[in-house]
């Protein structure tokens, strides 16, 4: 491949497109990488950026306040046990993603199409549970309105649930399409793109457990 | 795309080992928070310090946002380019926040629960805000 591009980068355009490699969707390749992953890399890369700031105002604004909710106070609003098994159901979401990821490039369709299924219905869980979770805050006076940490909390939580959904969707999507047999083992990129977007977010909730749950 | 040409095969990764990782670092974590919470509460003399507390947390986070970094997101077997997007916005994003953090001290008491003659006092004001709204919103927490 590096010989091809290195071969590729001294003739014209029209020798480098008979020469470059070619993915099986017909994007060429310059740096050797898919042109799919360069770009899920490069909005992850964003994404990252734009978690930090959330993370990072709230870093500021809680150390900031001379008055802060701890787990110590008496009607301390957030449940963490149940949190705790979200975080468990959104592990094992990006397990059996990965599972499904192999099984496919084994071309074992079937399993794939199943492990993609229960990836999917595991982030569908975990977006209802916060969804009960939102209902139990509101219901006890929590709200986005009440105060800075309601303000803060709602703002990264619900981002961070919104991406979740979001990645719902996507898997329902793909899940329907390896139903259908889109997928084999010379086909998966749309599998592992996505993937590495409900990582990223199984990432940013481990993240967000930590500093928002249990500091 | 990721074809053979890529991907020459799959790659071998401990799924299940990495999994019950990621678990027993979820239960050290939650089960730290409780012992501390409990024995906080209790008035424990032996339990650590809040400050020590949010450390071992942040130690026991960082395995595990890594194994899904690099396990799970593959990056233990991508080209040095993807290494770059992933690591370069990490990067900075940590030159954007800890100049902010200058001020952070642990010990300071200002994240700590309002001390309970101060509750209901608006400090920017210097009267008692408690008095002038309604119950049910002074008391949320």
């Amino acid at each position: 491949m590096s010989h091809a591009t290195a071969h590729a980068s001294t003739h014209g355009p029209a020798t480098r497109h008979k020469e470059a490699p070619l993915m099986a969707h017909g994007s060429i390749l310059q740096t050797g990488i898919s042109n799919g992953k360069i770009a899920i890399w490069l909005f992850l890369g964003s994404e990252i950026m734009f978690f930090t700031g959330l993370i990072g105002a709230y870093i500021v604004l809680r150390f900031a306040q001379t008055s802060w909710p701890t787990p110590t106070d008496e009607g301390y609003p957030l449940n963490v046990p149940l949190t705790a098994l979200n975080t468990f159901f959104l592990i094992c979401s990006s397990v059996t993603l990965v599972a499904a990821l192999q099984a496919i490039q084994r071309d074992e369709r079937s399993k794939g199409t199943w492990m993609l299924a229960a990836t999917t219905i595991i982030g569908a869980i975990f977006v209802g549970i916060q969804a009960f979770e939102y209902i139990e805050l509101y219901q006890h006076g929590c709200r986005p309105d009440t105060d800075l940490f309601g303000s803060c909390f709602y703002a990264m939580t619900g981002f961070h649930g919104f991406h979740v959904f979001l990645g719902v969707v996507a898997m329902a999507v793909i899940t329907c399409m390896s139903a259908c047999g889109k997928f084999s083992s010379k086909n998966y990129a749309i599998v592992e793109n996505t993937g590495l977007y409900w990582h990223f977010v199984d990432l940013v909730w481990i993240v967000l457990f930590a500093i928002v749950y249990l500091m | 795309m990721s074809t053979a040409t890529e991907h020459a095969h799959e790659h071998r990764m401990p799924l299940w080992g990495l999994f019950l990782a990621l678990l027993a670092l979820t239960a050290a974590e939650v089960g730290l928070y409780e012992i501390w919470l409990h024995g906080a509460k209790a008035g424990d003399p032996f339990i650590p310090k809040y400050a020590m507390v949010l450390i071992i947390l942040i130690v026991l986070t960082l395995p595990k946002a890594a194994i899904v970094l690099i396990y799970f997101m593959h990056l233990k077997f991508e080209k040095q380019f993807v290494i770059g997007l992933a690591i370069v916005p990490l990067v900075f994003a940590a030159i954007c926040v800890l100049p902010t953090l200058a001020d952070l001290r642990l010990n300071k008491p200002t994240y700590r629960a309002l001390p309970a003659e101060l509750k209901g006092h608006d400090l920017n004001h210097g009267h008692d805000a408690a008095a002038s709204e309604p119950e049910e919103e002074a008391s949320v927490y």
